[in-house]
Parts: C-alpha cells; sequence; structure tokens
C-alpha cells in the first residue's frame, strides 16, 4: 500500500518541474474539495459582508457631500446655538457689492403649521428663499429636484425696501409626500398659520381669521406653485417630515422673524432674522486664491457671526467628521468578518501544510528550493483568498442593495449605493493585500520544516 | 482524565488551534458589540423619557413630537385648564417655553467681551413638581418658586421697555458646557441680552449649573422664570414649547391621553403624546439599526461556525488511526465522543471568554468614540448597553458554536471501525 502511495506521490512531484506551481497548488485544493469549498465558503461570505457594508458607508458620505460640492456656495454663514443672522437683506445687499463676490444669498427656517385637505392640520419645516439667487446657487442634484414646478416670481417683492410691504405672492413649494398624503394640489391653496405672536406685519398680509374649538387663528392663505422630491423616502422615521418653501421675506413675516414689536408698545421695529447667509465668488477670485481674504472680511465685518464662517472645504471637513463614525463602523465590522475569514484560510492551510510534511520533504529531498515550497504553499493560499472574494462580490451588492432598500422603508433615508468598478476592484485588492499577510504564516511553517524530520515522519 | 487527554491533543495542534480560538472570539466580541447596540439605545431612550417623570407631553396640533414641534400659545391658562380638568389625576401640569432664538449672554465682570449665543428654557420652578431631565451639578435652584414677573403691569399690559427688566428675579440657571464655556458657576453674575451688541441687557445671578439628559453636551442652554424669557423676547402671547404632565399613581396614561385628545375646548388646539408614543418614533430607527446588527452577527456567526467545524473535522480525520487506538486499548465509543466532544467545547469556551472580554471593551470604545465623535447626541444616551439579555443571547450563540464544533466531529469520531483502522498499519 505504502509503496504504491510513494510511487504515485513521485510521479506526481515529478510532474511538477513540467507544471507550473498554479496548477500544483490548485490540484493541491481540489484533492481535498470538501475543507476548500468551505473555507472559499468562508471567505465569500465575510467578502459579501465587507462589500455591502464599505458600499453603504461610501453611499451615505457620497450622498451628502454632493449638495455640498455641487453648490456654488464659496462662504458661508450659518449660526447655531440659537444664534440668528440680524438684518438679514441689509447684510446680503452690503455682501453683494464686493467685487470678489459674484453672488451672495439668505435663508430662513421656521416650523410652521399648514392646514392640510385630507388629514387636517400639519407641522412642517419652512425654508424662506429668494427663489433666484437660490436657483443659481443650487448644484445640478439640488436643481433637479424640483422638476414639479418653481416659483414665478423669482425675486422678494414683500420685503421691499426693507418695509415688508410689498407685494405678498404666496407662492409655495411643498414635498412631494404632501401631495401624495394630504391631499394638497399643485395650483391649489395651502392654508398656513401665522406663528403665535407673529401678529406684527398681519395688516400686511393677506390674513384670514379661522378658528380652532372656539380659539380664533390666524391663517394667510398660499398658492402651490409646485412640488419637488425630498431625500427622504417618505417611510419610517422620516414619514412625518414635511417641508415647504416660500419667499424669504413671506417666512419672516409669518414665522415671527420679519418685525417685532418696539419699545413702549410703539409700532413694529424690523428685525429681519434669518438662519444662513451663502456667498458665491468670482471665478477669478478663487483663482487668485482670494476665500481666505473674503472670509477674513466677513469676519471683520460682522464679528458676531465670525463663529460660524464656513468655506467649503471646511463644510465638507464637518461633514467627513459627522460620517466617520458611520464610515469606521461600517468597515470594522466589515474587516473584522473578514479577517475571520481569512483566519480560517490560515488555518486550514496549515492543516494542509502539516498533512503534507512527508510530501514537502520529499519535494525538498529532490532539489526544490525553499522558496518555491513558500511559493507554492503561499499560491494555495491564495487562490481560496482570490476565489472567495470573487464569490463574494455579487452577494455583497445583493446585500447592499437589500440594506439600502430596508432602510430606505424603514428610516427613511434614500442612500445611494458607492457601488462601482473601481470601488469593487479597491475591496478585491484590500483584501488581497491582507489575504497575502495571512498566507505568509502557513508558507512560512512549510519552509521551516526539518527535511529529516519530515522525511522519518517525525513531529 | 478524557479533559486532559483533550487537552494534550489541543497542545499538539497548538498553531491551527489559537488560529481557531482567535476566529471564534472575533466573532463573539462582534457578536456582544452588535447585541449591545441596539439594547444601548432602547434602553438609554426609554429610561431617558420614564426618568422625567412625565406621562404626557401636549404640544401644538398637528406636530409630532420629534419631528416639526410648533407653539402652543395662552400656555399658562392652558395648563391651568388642563390641571382643573385632570383633578387629583395629575400631580404636576408643567409649561416650558425653549424657543428656537437664543438670547446672548456674557460675563458680567468681563464686560466687553464677545457674549455667546445660547437658547433659553422658561419655566416656572414651582409647577415642576417631581418632574426631571437630567440633574443639578452645582448650587441651589431658583428662590422664587413662582413666576412673579408675569404679575408685572408692563408685561401684563404687552408694554416692552427695558426698564421693566429691574422687576426680574435675576437668577438663572446654566448648563454645565455654558458654564465651562463662561467660566461661571453658582453666585457669578451673567448679562443677558437679546442682542448681540448686548443693549436692553439684564444682569442676573448664576444660582446653579445643570445638565439636562435630552441635550447634548455641545449644546448652550440657560434655565430662567417663563415669563422673563417671554418679556426678553416680545412674545406676548404667552408660548410654550410643551406642556408637561405628570399623573398621579395608578391614574391611565392612554386614557387621560383620550381624555384630553377628543371633547375638550382646547382639544383641537393640542397634540398629546405619551413616552411610549414618543419612543414608538423612534423604535422604527432603533428595530432598523437592530436588525442589521443581528444579521451582521448571524452571517459572522455562521462563519465562525464554518470555521470551527471544518477545523474539527479536519483534526478527527487525521487523527482516524489514533482513535483507532484508543478504542482498541478499551476506550468506549461514549469516551470518544466525550473526548473529541471537549476538545470542540474548549476551543469554543476559551474563544467565547476571550471574546466576551473584547465585546465588553470594544462596546466601550464605540460608546466613548460614537458620543465624542457625532454632535447632537442628548448626555443620557448610552449607544452601547451590555445588559443580561445580551450576555445571555451571547452564551446561547457560543453554546451553539461549541455544540457545531463538538458534536459532527464527535459523532464522526464514534463511527472509527477499530479493527479496519489498526489493519491500515
Amino acid at each position: 500500500m505504502e509503496a504504491v502511495a510513494l510511487a504515485n506521490q513521485g510521479r506526481e512531484l515529478a510532474e511538477v518541474a513540467g507544471s507550473s506551481r498554479f496548477v500544483v497548488g490548485l490540484r493541491n485544493l481540489l484533492r481535498r474539495p470538501a475543507r476548500s469549498i468551505m473555507t472559499g465558503a468562508a471567505v465569500a461570505i465575510s467578502m459579501s459582508l465587507l462589500i455591502s457594508m464599505a458600499s453603504i458607508s461610501e453611499g451615505i458620505k457620497d450622498t451628502a457631500r454632493l449638495g455640498i460640492v455641487e453648490s456654488q456656495e464659496d462662504l458661508v454663514i450659518s449660526p447655531e446655538q440659537g444664534a440668528r443672522l440680524e438684518h438679514a437683506h441689509a447684510m446680503d445687499a452690503n455682501v453683494s457689492t464686493w467685487p470678489e463676490v459674484e453672488l451672495a444669498t439668505v435663508a430662513a427656517y421656521h416650523e410652521l403649521t399648514v392646514e392640510t385637505p385630507l388629514l387636517g392640520d400639519k407641522g412642517v419645516y419652512a425654508a424662506g428663499i429668494v427663489p433666484g439667487e437660490f436657483w443659481e446657487m443650487a448644484g445640478k442634484t439640488e436643481r433637479e429636484r424640483y422638476k414639479g414646478g418653481f416659483f414665478k416670481v423669482p425675486g422678494d417683492p414683500f420685503y421691499g425696501n426693507g418695509t415688508y410691504d410689498g407685494t405678498f405672492t404666496g407662492e409655495v413649494l411643498v414635498s412631494k409626500n404632501l401631495v401624495d398624503k394630504y391631499g394638497i394640489v399643485v395650483g391649489g391653496e395651502l392654508p398656513v398659520r401665522l406663528v403665535p405672536g407673529a401678529e406684527a406685519l398681519s395688516d400686511r398680509m393677506p390674513v384670514r381669521t379661522g378658528t380652532r374649538g372656539g380659539t380664533p387663528v390666524l391663517l394667510v392663505n398660499l398658492t402651490v406653485a409646485g412640488s419637488f422630491e425630498l431625500e427622504y423616502s417618505g417611510s419610517g422615521f422620516y414619514k412625518g417630515l414635511a417641508i415647504i418653501v416660500v419667499h424669504l421675506g413671506e417666512l419672516q413675516a409669518l414665522a415671527g422673524m420679519a418685525a417685532e414689536n418696539g419699545t413702549g408698545g410703539s409700532g413694529p421695529v424690523v428685525t429681519d432674522l434669518a438662519n444662513g447667509l451663502s456667498i458665491a465668488l468670482t471665478d477669478r477670485a478663487v483663482r487668485e486664491g482670494a476665500v481666505g481674504a473674503v472670509e477674513d472680511r466677513l469676519k471683520g465685518a460682522y464679528p458676531q457671526y465670525a463663529d460660524w464662517v464656513y468655506t467649503k472645504e471646511e463644510q465638507l471637513e464637518q461633514q467627513r467628521d459627522e460620517f466617520v463614525v458611520a464610515e469606521v463602523f461600517y468597515l470594522a465590522v466589515g474587516s473584522v468578518s473578514m479577517l475571520i475569514g481569512l483566519l480560517f484560510v490560515a488555518t486550514i492551510m496549515i492543516v494542509s501544510v502539516m498533512e503534507r510534511t512527508r510530501e514537502i520533504g520529499m519535494m525538498r529531498s529532490i532539489g526544490i528550493s525553499r522558496w518555491s515550497i513558500f511559493l507554492q504553499v503561499f499560491e494555495e493560499s491564495m487562490v481560496l483568498v482570490l476565489a472567495g472574494a470573487l464569490i463574494g462580490v455579487l452577494p455583497g451588492y445583493w446585500g447592499a442593495s437589500w440594506a439600502a432598500s430596508y432602510i430606505s422603508t424603514s428610516v427613511g433615508i434614500e442612500i445611494q449605493l458607492g457601488f462601482s468598478t473601481a470601488f469593487v476592484s479597491q475591496a478585491i485588492l484590500l483584501v488581497l493585500a491582507v489575504g497575502a499577510l495571512f498566507a505568509t504564516y502557513p508558507a512560512m511553517t512549510a519552509v521551516r520544516m526539518n527535511i529529516v524530520r519530515a522525511m522519518t515522519g517525525a513531529r | 482524565m478524557v479533559s486532559l487527554y483533550a487537552l494534550s491533543s489541543l497542545r499538539r495542534r497548538f498553531g491551527r488551534v489559537v488560529f481557531t480560538v482567535l476566529g471564534v472570539a472575533l466573532s463573539i466580541a462582534l457578536t456582544v458589540t452588535m447585541f449591545s447596540i441596539g439594547e444601548g439605545l432602547r434602553i438609554s431612550t426609554s429610561s431617558m423619557v420614564e426618568d422625567t417623570q412625565v406621562e404626557l407631553f401636549v404640544v401644538s396640533n398637528g406636530s409630532a413630537y420629534l419631528l416639526g414641534k410648533g407653539e402652543l400659545s395662552d400656555s399658562t391658562q392652558l395648563a391651568a385648564d388642563i390641571q382643573s380638568d385632570l383633578g387629583a389625576d395629575a400631580r404636576t401640569v408643567c409649561p416650558r417655553f425653549e424657543p428656537d432664538r437664543g438670547l446672548y449672554i456674557a460675563k458680567a465682570a468681563e464686560q466687553g467681551t464677545k457674549p455667546l449665543s445660547a437658547r433659553g428654557n422658561g419655566f416656572v420652578p414651582e409647577l415642576v413638581g417631581r418632574i426631571v431631565g437630567g440633574q443639578d451639578l452645582e448650587g441651589e435652584h431658583f428662590t422664587a418658586q413662582d413666576d412673579p414677573f408675569r404679575n408685572d403691569p408692563r408685561f401684563i399690559a404687552h408694554n416692552y421697555t427695558p426698564e421693566a427688566f429691574a422687576a426680574f428675579t435675576h437668577e438663572l440657571q446654566v448648563n454645565r458646557e455654558l458654564a465651562s464655556k463662561l467660566d461661571v458657576g453658582p453666585g457669578d453674575s451673567v448679562v443677558l441680552s437679546a442682542h448681540y451688541n448686548m443693549t436692553e441687557n439684564v444682569t442676573c445671578v448664576v444660582r446653579g449649573v445643570y445638565q439636562a439628559d435630552f441635550e447634548s453636551p455641545e449644546q448652550r442652554t440657560f434655565r430662567i422664570h417663563m415669563s422673563e424669557l417671554q418679556y426678553m423676547l416680545k412674545r406676548w402671547d404667552d408660548p410654550a414649547s410643551e406642556i408637561l404632565i405628570d399623573l398621579a399613581p395608578g391614574v391611565s396614561t392612554e386614557a387621560t391621553k383620550a381624555f384630553l385628545s377628543q371633547g375638550r375646548p382646547y382639544s383641537p388646539l393640542i397634540t398629546v403624546s405619551s413616552g411610549r408614543d414618543i419612543y414608538h418614533e423612534l423604535e422604527g430607527v432603533y428595530d432598523t439599526f437592530q436588525g442589521f446588527a443581528d444579521l451582521i452577527a448571524i452571517i459572522t456567526i455562521v462563519v465562525a461556525m464554518l470555521f470551527i467545524s471544518t477545523v474539527m473535522i479536519i483534526s478527527v480525520r487525521e487523527r482516524t488511526r489514533e482513535l483507532g487506538v484508543l478504542r482498541a486499548i478499551g476506550f468506549s465509543r461514549d469516551s470518544i465522543f466525550t473526548l473529541v466532544l471537549t476538545e470542540g467545547f474548549i476551543i469554543a469556551a476559551v474563544g467565547f471568554a476571550l471574546g466576551l472580554a473584547l465585546g465588553y471593551i470594544d462596546a466601550w470604545v464605540v460608546d466613548v468614540w460614537i458620543k465624542r465623535t457625532v454632535s447632537g447626541i442628548p448626555e443620557a444616551i448610552h449607544i452601547t448597553h451590555i445588559t443580561p439579555v445580551v450576555v445571555l443571547e451571547v452564551t446561547l450563540v457560543g453554546m451553539l458554536i461549541g455544540a457545531v464544533a463538538g458534536l459532527l466531529p464527535a459523532q464522526w469520531a464514534t463511527r472509527v471501525e477499530v479493527a479496519r483502522t489498526l489493519r491500515q498499519e
């Protein structure tokens, strides 16, 4: 029996010289199909988890970055901790005259309550913008969301010259879920409740009085000029999130951000509050690196907002900080799983090397170099890693798509998967690189084997 | 005897055993972390809501508690109406005004330095009752328990004049972040104004420093008597962001919610949510995360099981001759079964212990790191929490891995035929 086995082994070994190491490695793996399949499957499962996790984290990052990268905005003032821009229109007008500035625009945000045809009162987030300036400032993806109609009046006529007594356009854009679920119709009317305490300018708006359980409430009828897509899917946690967009001056008046009661019972005093100022610089100013200079000028002219001035890079950096957690988390999970898969490969290869002690001893004794043996074992491991990695790509993609749709329905955030050829190749290269480290150990074990002990079968 | 033999046979295959143990440990550690995240968010959110002692949260009609909250008007009257309707059923009905727009605040001794913006939280100390939502770190409560400025003729007449500030109680509490940024503590004076240039200001004494559960560590807030905050913002409609209700023991939260939501004169003006409702708004998000985490854990466990069972099966197969000899010298099938089972169990147990320890460290690191990196997480939220349930779940997983690692190969080992194995010699 033993003699026949040895003769067979000898024949195989003789073939080694003539055939490539790769083929021998492959044959070795095929000699033990069960364990090779198990190991490959484990690597494939780990790889698919790594790919899913990484493409989700890339997707989250990309979705968020896009808005900032595409926007024309080079500088932004965005006060936090309850601070507001005061006399925002004047600030906008002033900054717009600076030679480096191409365009500046102000935005304000406030919660409002609207009366919906189907489901009654509904709390919404309202944004106040100057439509023409907003459109110029917005990037491609942002603009595409407004396919369902936009403002007819590009300016902010109601603001007048700081008197808030110009034409009240009443134009409003609503997020699509308000149309879908609350029965709001484009072209129809949308009654909005004046925010309590915002009565200072009520005589200058088309206000009517309604009632809520016998209590009078002030309402303004807006006209729905269009609907827009949200980056939220309209289900899960964000299903109740609804947004409307109106002209800046009109939001300020509706929300009590335009004026407040004067001292000693005198008439309204204009406050012109807003939440953010976006500035686009001229191409020349950007080319000449004037962003820093404009930033300094802004901080000097408006020291009260100096803590809240951000460049595009700073905005992206802030965002990176926010998403680094998701990124590291998903990558860590994927990597740990990959690590287990690679440990598996290394262990199985150690076992294989141990089992083939005599075979390796024989190869050494007929003059095959340590380096060749190292390469052969190493290649066997790498074949397992590569096969598993390739098999894992498709399930990884399916996993990621499933996860993205799961997040979309249960949380309400739409994620564009970061899945591309470059991404997949990077992932495979990474796995091969780490796999190579793990493959070194069994290969070294094979090389360090003592020929005499291997041949005599002693351990 | 059998366990000693199992140990020594594991020692003979030291390299592969170490790798296998590491694989099991990593998968257990990942499972602990994944399970602990869902538990952490769930438990800390529900305990944060429960700890407040608030059973019902009243906000303006059409508002969702966590998304898009409007303001209530005439809140003092509304709270009084609710209290009189509920009678002894409600221990506390407490309006709270936390406007989006903040005020500016500076240390009094250092006038001229840059004031900081911070959001005010207006309330009436005597109405707070047992309601808490954080802890007092230093100093004391307000000395004026009611809201005295509410009775000032200028407040009643909606007549704004900075001279009226003299009638304020001149007390406030600041949160930890504001105290640290302003470098003030109990007894220090601060200046408060609605304007950055600090015109029309009022000087107040810091009574205490607090930390609120619902606030994130970087948020700057202060507590002040409600009418004073309303007056400084020239709000004459007596606004409140919400009215909090602490019900007497034994009173049904759902029945009271239904009572307030229908048929009362103020019902069309309000939306009433129970702590359960608010928790429910978040539950979907947590469920998603939990589902994800569970799936990741399961995938990792499957890989670990594949790993350990393959290694064990190989180990048994290469020892066919050894097992045959053992049988020949009188080891029963049962002993062989126990031997292999013990080997699998030892690998799983060591991997489990190592993985549990790693998981504890991991869960702690994740909690600290996420809270430090992501802004806006409330103080009282713990991302991870290793509860007995988590430990139990992970132990079951460990036992499952152990069983797979031991049972199948052990069964295999008992099938070794003595005569045929020895004849191969």
